[in-house]
């Protein structure tokens, strides 16, 4: 039970600004994804909640309680790291009770707090061993378990899958997405994986050198990105981003006319930036009325989908298509954008 | 002769293997007889019947083992509270060294803070300062602290002379653990005072040993000190150097040996910490 609030944090590091101005609100038992690449700011900010960090400006609120200098152990939340950070010495069961143990939890409630957060991980039968002797799935689970089983009102995730194999992250993430609403806490997880944000957050932020870009739902990010670098970061492939010439409704797209639904404040004659999923443009052999004439590049049998890479004029274009689409390299093929798919970005070679 | 063997062994399990790591190991096993064949001869001479040491030729394989110059060294007057004595300041150089030592080098391996580049240059640097230099002032300020002639004066050296290596080795030992199972202890609920405690020390516990044989030997083998602050407590090398030009050569091979025991203890448990030691300075 918890909500998190970020206030105007600016955190500087020798030579750089890791996070400029930064507001947030992370409304209670929500699950909330940091999305950027390396660098972004997003672990700075993770660990500034935990309070590992302390900003330059700016103030966190916990319930509205100011913890900007309230030292970790007293903040009432539970981290899971990238590394697991497990105590080597200790055994897990050890691991798991190290929290409890610095709670003053007594002795008998530390035994069944231990026993359930295992039960919960289901590692009953490792709690004896070391970590040494775990594997990284298993590690991954104590990592859980001691954060857990602190029943906490924040749980910081900081990558905690980047290092499973491709399989087990599945597996993981769903589990930890089941386990995290079970426990009703508020979950801050930081990602570099769109589809981790995309598949376990209420809401992602997607951040860039310091600053949010946007925070929206996974689907509002993915369908209504709020710039190019969001279109592009987001999504398997990312969204299309053609430059075009702004009309009135409309864009010309070399050469070609789309309609769009709003002007979205730019004017008639600038060029900008265009988004459209590669999901939501038909693609035909017929000539139709609005359809864009392009040139077939590359033909990609994804197993569920086709994915088609496009010359659209000068530039270039991916549009996903059924199996059962024949087409080959160099046909000339129509584009239907659907109706509504087009965003405007921004202006064409600005960010 | 010895040079012979050694290019002989090296040169025999030479099935394909590649020139420049022939090389490697040919070098290895002569540095390697180099510093053992001295060791070897004083141990033969050390545990050979007395008359035995000036047998000529003299042979190369131990010939009726014997303890007598053992025994007659250290039964020898004021060698026996000489080594307790040695032991007793190496002990306290240890504690010394340690309890300076590990805060300090926490705080490198820990915490950026200006002048940190010059402060590892000069713990670097204290080792250049000559003994020899500052002894008479050392002399004065014992003599009125009225520690003169005491384990407390040598050992208060012996932790100065060490402290710089055990505060590099101490650095690089918390270097190695993660600064994320401090975090994680901390966000748990403890201190960072605690958790460097509970979680620091215990998975530090092999390299700071590494770093207490260090200080212990260096302690051990030290001469000049302990010769200049002592008078009637010398220890165990100020002792023999006290008394080596008057004694027969079978005294002073038992003594070399086991003044050099200690040492050879040491480098095996140091061995695996000890380059990490010196780069240090790479964060």
């Amino acid at each position: 039970m918890a909500e998190i609030r970020i206030e105007r944090i600016t955190k500087r590091y020798p030579g750089t600004l890791a996070l400029n101005d930064v507001s947030l609100t992370i409304h209670d038992r929500e699950f909330m994804v940091l999305l950027g690449p390396s660098g972004c700011g997003k672990t700075t900010l993770l660990r500034l909640i935990a309070g590992f960090e302390q900003p330059d400006a700016g103030a966190i609120l916990l319930d509205g309680r100011d913890v900007t200098d309230v030292p970790p152990g007293k903040r009432g939340l539970a981290m899971v790291f990238q590394s697991y950070a497990l105590f080597p010495h200790l055994k897990v069961a050890d691991n798991i009770a190290f929290g409890l143990r610095m709670h003053h939890v007594s002795g008998a409630d530390v035994g069944r707090r231990v026993g359930a957060a295992a039960e919960l991980m289901q590692i009953t039968r490792l709690l004896d061993r070391y970590p040494m002797q775990l594997s990284g799935g298993q590690r991954q689970r104590v990592a859980v378990a001691r954060a857990l089983v602190m029943e906490p009102a924040v749980i910081l995730m900081d990558e905690p899958l980047s290092n499973l194999d491709a399989l087990l992250r599945l597996q993981m993430r769903a589990e930890l997405k089941r386990l995290l609403l079970e426990a009703r806490t508020t979950t801050v997880y930081v990602t570099h994986d769109q589809i981790e944000a995309l598949s376990m957050g209420d809401r992602t932020a997607v951040m860039r050198d310091g600053s949010i870009l946007q925070v929206d739902t996974p689907t509002a990010v993915y369908d209504h990105p709020s710039d190019v670098f969001v279109a592009q970061f987001i999504g398997t492939p990312p969204m299309n981003v053609l430059t075009g010439r702004m009309g009135e409704r409309q864009v010309e797209i070399e050469g070609h006319v789309v309609a769009v639904d709003t002007q979205d404040g730019f004017r008639s004659g600038e060029e900008v930036a265009v988004g459209v999923r590669a999901e939501r443009i038909e693609v035909s052999h017929e000539a139709g009325d609005g359809a864009l004439p392009a040139e077939v590049g590359v033909v990609e049998p994804l197993g569920s989908h086709l994915l088609l890479t496009l010359a659209l004029g000068a530039q270039s274009l991916k549009v996903a298509t059924r199996t059962d689409f024949a087409v080959k390299p160099h046909d000339q093929v129509w584009l239907r954008p659907e109706q509504g798919s087009i965003r405007l970005l921004g202006r064409a070679n600005g960010d | 002769m010895s040079t012979a063997v050694a290019t002989r062994a090296a040169a025999v399990p030479g099935r394909r293997v590649e020139p420049g790591r022939l090389l490697l190991y040919g070098c290895a096993v002569l540095v390697t007889l180099f510093m053992l064949t001295p060791v070897y001869l004083i141990a033969l001479a050390a545990f050979s019947p007395p008359q035995a040491i000036f047998d000529y030729p003299h042979p190369l394989v131990p010939v009726g083992l014997s303890l007598e110059n053992i025994q007659f060294f250290l039964t020898y007057q004021g060698i026996g509270p000489a080594l307790l004595r040695s032991l007793a300041v190496g002990a306290l150089t240890v504690v010394i060294s340690l309890a300076l030592g590990c805060p300090a080098g926490y705080a490198l391996a820990r915490y950026w803070f200006s002048g940190k580049d010059l402060a590892q240059l000069m713990l670097v640097n204290v080792r250049a300062i000559p003994m020899v230099i500052i002894s008479i002032p050392l002399l004065v300020t014992f003599l009125e602290w009225n520690l003169y002639d005491t384990v407390a004066s040598v050992a208060l050296v012996h932790a100065a002379i060490t402290l710089p290596l055990t505060i590099l080795i101490s650095a690089s030992v918390f270097l190695r653990v993660p600064s994320e199972l401090e975090e994680a202890a901390m966000s748990l609920g403890t201190s960072r005072v605690g958790a460097v405690l509970r979680v620091v020390l215990p998975n530090s516990v092999p390299g700071l040993a590494t770093a207490a044989l260090f200080a212990f030997v260096t302690s051990w083998n030290e001469v000049f000190v302990a010769v200049i602050l002592t008078l009637r407590g010398p220890t165990l090398p100020a002792a023999l150097v006290q008394q080596l030009a008057a004694s027969p050569l079978a005294f002073r091979f038992a003594g070399g040996l086991c003044l050099t025991i200690p040492a050879f203890v040491f480098i095996f448990f140091m061995r695996p910490y000890l380059f990490n030691a010196f780069g240090v300075g790479g964060k």
